[in-house]
């Protein structure tokens, strides 16, 4: 625990940063002010804010979108590309209907330490489309991290490689046709998993619905007013699953998986994690204003839905809701993934914890009032949001961002605007209280129509830095600000496999006999695949201190941390 | 003054079809304002600025026309305990474009929020709501802080919501604000608040249906099921069983409830019920005409 007096650094200072943009960069803040204090009297991280690259061509200001597809990209990835063990930030960017030319297409913003930022415009990415979600692994197994980006039209797949004419040896490729990738529906999110155990990355591709842009469905009336016409009225999509062959080249196994079992549904996020730890990754999927899926891995490359049953397809009302971003951790500090999900307007963001059923397997709870977590998000738009412990003070904390889909006129009927400000709750004695500016910074106060955000240690500082994208603006960066921060301990795991990251691994560090628990998530926030480095926080003085690893395909390892902080390696034993 | 005031607000409760107002906002509602257009409680001593108000606009008016637009204000609620709430609203807005006498202007400021609230569109409500409150008293301002309350909690802001009700409260002491109470604790996380309110409403609901008022059975519901939901975040499976089927008992079609039953057999590994459970759920959403979450309004 952090002492509850200290003093915080640059509470807010702004960085514009890119050397090939004539970057200007603003001379950090220097001023020390007194930590803010929760609630429970423990010191809340204030945020030095950076922002990066030239701001795009569109502005929020401008913000009149004609169709659904121009409300829901936001997605982003995190990626040591050169692994040079600093994470990069990717953007595939999206586009504005009419004025296709005017889009900021991908980028790749290099990470030069210290939190600048140089945006590379020689390492390939002159792709330009709908962008949505990102899925950062290693997809043809050469052992440099690639990109897959869901999109409407053909999904993208930037395949990592040598190239000598570039600083950093390394260049994009886009190459989804030749290795069937390229599916034209609505990809909104993907996630990737070793779904067969077979060492390579399996993807699945959470789908959308059928819009047609050069035949857009009539505007229909909401509240009184004309608006785009979706999600409700038109035609779901079904989801696309996708068996790596192992070389770098995928099959479609919708069908036969039994994935295509299920009713289309209007798709938004998808992620990988054994909930059964039966040592085979399972999927869940959010959908739209339709009930979740959760497909329970049962082998042989074949799932079945279990969301109901369990209690992740609904919230605790029965209600089906809209589900933009998935978070997952352990809120409750008894080993189990807990599931958030942020909500359209008009209904609250949903926690769903965990529980053992007496009679075997889990199931899931809704208990987002009773633990804090609906507070203040009824009249906003949710996207994306993040567990993490940016406090490091051993607990999961929980950052909501928000905005809305539809304009001024129309939101201010739902007494709300279209640009929205973030949420941050602390965990104080098992519950969350909502944040304030005066307590966590001013970007708190920052509104925007933010959607997608991936988390991750970009300055390698020990504090879980977010990256967060918010439509016609930069990408931002949000760095937790801590004088004096506890020690921490960033667990990386590698396989010598395709799937080098190990996504959907368990992670538990215990001291003194008490445990906590993370798993590498290939996917987070909204749209965003970031970091798969496991943070946590020390407690000062305890004894005995190690990590326990269950691999994505079961296997239990053992690391005894003797005494090591900040970040370790943890490689898979032999199999 | 106020006994012929009483006597055609009498008139009026009777002249409105029973079977219009029972389609009107739902459950309770409505009631208030019939009982409180029945029986109109003026709030005690006078508040100055409201008297002032009251004296201000466009002075004394024609009788005649006054009655003219308290025959429309009479009109607009017709329409909207038929479902038809654009009438309703031109209908309103047509008395406010007439410089009605300040009652009833307020009256129709009512109804003007009415039909946005029951359309969901809590933002547009709330400034007519506020308008209505601003005025003068008239039939059925009683119920006012109740909607208020309502609008509040929709748009987020409990303490505006928790406020409207316990105003209401002290207005009249009826259930469905202790209901609202016990939902805005729940939100809040307060499930000592909300066992206390929710346990009063409980109680003011039981007389209600002692009085042989068949909406009572479905307040009756929804509190048990809303109890139910304390039970459940102590993992008390039983209590919660007995709450929820004592609610799918007096109203079979909450979806809600039905879910929230398939859950706790489910968990007590009571598979069979936990079928039917299911099967119920399911045709609660494909009728259409689930009575959906416990409290009113929200979502697309």
């Amino acid at each position: 625990m952090s002492s509850p007096k200290i003093l915080l650094l640059a509470p807010l200072a702004i960085v514009f940063g890119c050397a090939d943009e004539r970057p200007k960069v603003a001379p950090a803040d220097e001023a020390e002010t007194d930590a803010s204090v929760d609630a429970s009297g423990l010191p809340v991280p204030n945020f030095r804010v950076v922002r990066l690259g030239a701001a795009p061509s569109t502005t929020p200001e401008a913000f009149a979108p004609t169709a659904i597809v121009e409300v829901k990209g936001g997605g982003l990835g995190l990626i040591d590309f050169d692994r040079d063990g600093l994470l990069d930030v990717f953007v595939p960017g999206s586009l504005t209907l009419g004025n296709e030319a005017a889009g900021d297409g991908a980028r790749l913003f290099q990470n030069q330490g210290d939190l600048k930022f140089v945006r590379r415009t020689d390492l390939g990415f002159d792709w330009k489309g709908w962008g949505m979600g990102v899925a950062v692994g290693d997809l043809d197994g050469d052992g440099y991290d690639d990109l897959f980006t869901a999109a409407h039209g053909p999904n993208a797949a930037h395949f990592n490689r040598d190239n000598k004419q570039t600083a950093g040896g390394r260049k994009f490729v886009e190459g989804a046709k030749a290795a069937g990738l390229d599916d034209e529906r609505w990809g909104m999110a993907a996630s990737l998993g070793d779904l067969d155990n077979d060492g390579d990355l399996d993807l699945y591709v959470a789908n959308y619905l059928n819009l047609d842009l050069d035949n857009l469905p009539p505007d229909t009336t909401y509240l009184e007013q004309p608006i785009f016409a979706g999600p409700l009225g038109l035609t779901p999509t079904a989801d696309l699953i996708l068996r790596n062959r192992g070389d770098g080249t995928f099959e479609d196994k919708s069908f036969r998986s039994g994935i295509g079992t299920v009713e289309p549904s209007f798709g938004l996020g998808a992620t990988t994690i054994d909930l059964n730890e039966d040592g085979l990754l399972d999927i869940f999927v959010g959908n739209d204003s339709m009930a979740n899926f959760l497909f329970v891995n049962q082998g042989a490359f074949s799932f079945e839905d279990k969301a109901r049953s369990m209690g992740l397809a609904v919230n605790g009302d029965g209600r089906e809701q809209a589900t933009m971003g998935i978070a997952i951790s352990d809120v409750s500090g008894d080993g189990l993934p807990d599931f958030f999900s942020t909500n359209f307007a008009s209904d609250t963001n949903t926690l769903l914890v965990a529980r053992q059923r007496p009679s075997g397997g889990l199931s899931f709870r809704d208990r987002t009032s009773s633990l804090g977590a609906s507070k203040g998000s009824r009249s906003l738009v949710g996207w994306a949001s993040l567990f993490g412990d940016f406090d490091l003070d051993g607990d999961e904390d929980l950052v909501v961002f928000n905005g809305h889909v539809y304009p001024e006129r129309l939101a201010s009927k739902m007494g709300s605007t279209s640009e929205q400000a973030p949420l941050y709750y602390a965990q104080s004695s098992g519950r969350y209280q909502q944040q304030t500016v005066a307590q966590a910074g001013q970007w708190l106060a920052e509104t925007a129509l933010f959607r997608g955000a991936a988390r991750g240690d970009l300055d390698n500082d020990g504090a879980m830095d977010l990256v967060v994208t918010a439509l016609g603006q930069q990408p931002m960066v949000l760095a937790p600000a801590l004088l004096d921060p506890a020690e921490s301990v960033s667990v990386a795991l590698l396989q010598e496999t395709g799937d080098r990251r190990a996504y959907g691994a368990r992670v538990v560090l215990v001291e003194d006999g008490l445990s906590r628990t993370q798993w590498v998530q290939p996917s987070m926030g909204f749209q965003g695949s970031g970091t798969a480095a496991s943070l946590f926080a020390l407690t000062p003085g305890a004894g005995q201190r190690w990590i326990e690893v269950t691999w994505p395909d079961g296997t239990l390892q053992v690391e005894q941390l003797e005494g090591r902080t900040g970040r370790i390696k943890i490689k898979r034993a032999s199999r | 003054m106020t006994s012929s005031w009483k006597r055609r607000c009498r008139q009026r409760a009777q002249a409105l079809p029973r079977t219009c107002v029972s389609t009107l906002l739902g459950i309770g509602l409505i009631s208030i304002i019939l009982s409180s257009c029945v029986e109109p409680t003026p709030p005690e001593g006078s508040d100055p600025n409201l008297d002032a108000a009251a004296e201000q606009g466009a002075g004394p008016k024609d009788p005649a026309l006054v009655e003219q637009d308290e025959a429309k204000i009479g009109h607009a609620f017709r329409q909207l305990g038929a479902g038809d709430l654009g009438g309703c609203r031109v209908t309103a807005m047509e008395v406010l474009a007439n410089d009605p006498a300040p009652a009833t202007r307020a009256r129709a400021e009512f109804m003007v929020g009415l039909s946005f609230h029951k359309a969901k569109q809590y933002a547009d409500a709330r400034p007519h709501f506020d308008l209505a409150s601003q005025g003068p008293n008239f039939q059925g301002k009683l119920a006012l802080p109740y909607f208020q309350g309502w609008c509040y909690f929709w748009l987020g802001e409990l303490d505006a919501a928790e406020a409207s009700f316990r105003q209401h409260l002290t207005q009249a002491e009826e259930g469905d604000s202790y209901f609202g109470l016990g939902i805005v604790a729940l939100d809040r996380g307060d499930n000592a608040a909300a066992k206390s309110a929710l346990q009063k409403a409980l109680q003011l609901f039981e007389a209600k249906a002692a009085t042989g008022d068949a909406s009572a059975k479905r307040d009756l519901a929804k509190t048990h099921a809303r109890l139910a939901d304390l039970d459940l975040d102590s993992e008390d499976f039983e209590g919660a069983k007995i709450h929820l089927q004592l609610a799918v008992d007096l109203d079979s079609d909450r979806s809600a409830v039905w879910y929230k039953l398939y859950q706790v057999y489910l968990e007590l590994g009571e598979d069979g019920p936990a079928s039917s459970a299911l099967a119920e759920y399911k045709r609660c959403l494909d009728s259409g005409q689930s009575t959906g979450g416990m409290a009113a309004g929200g979502g697309r």
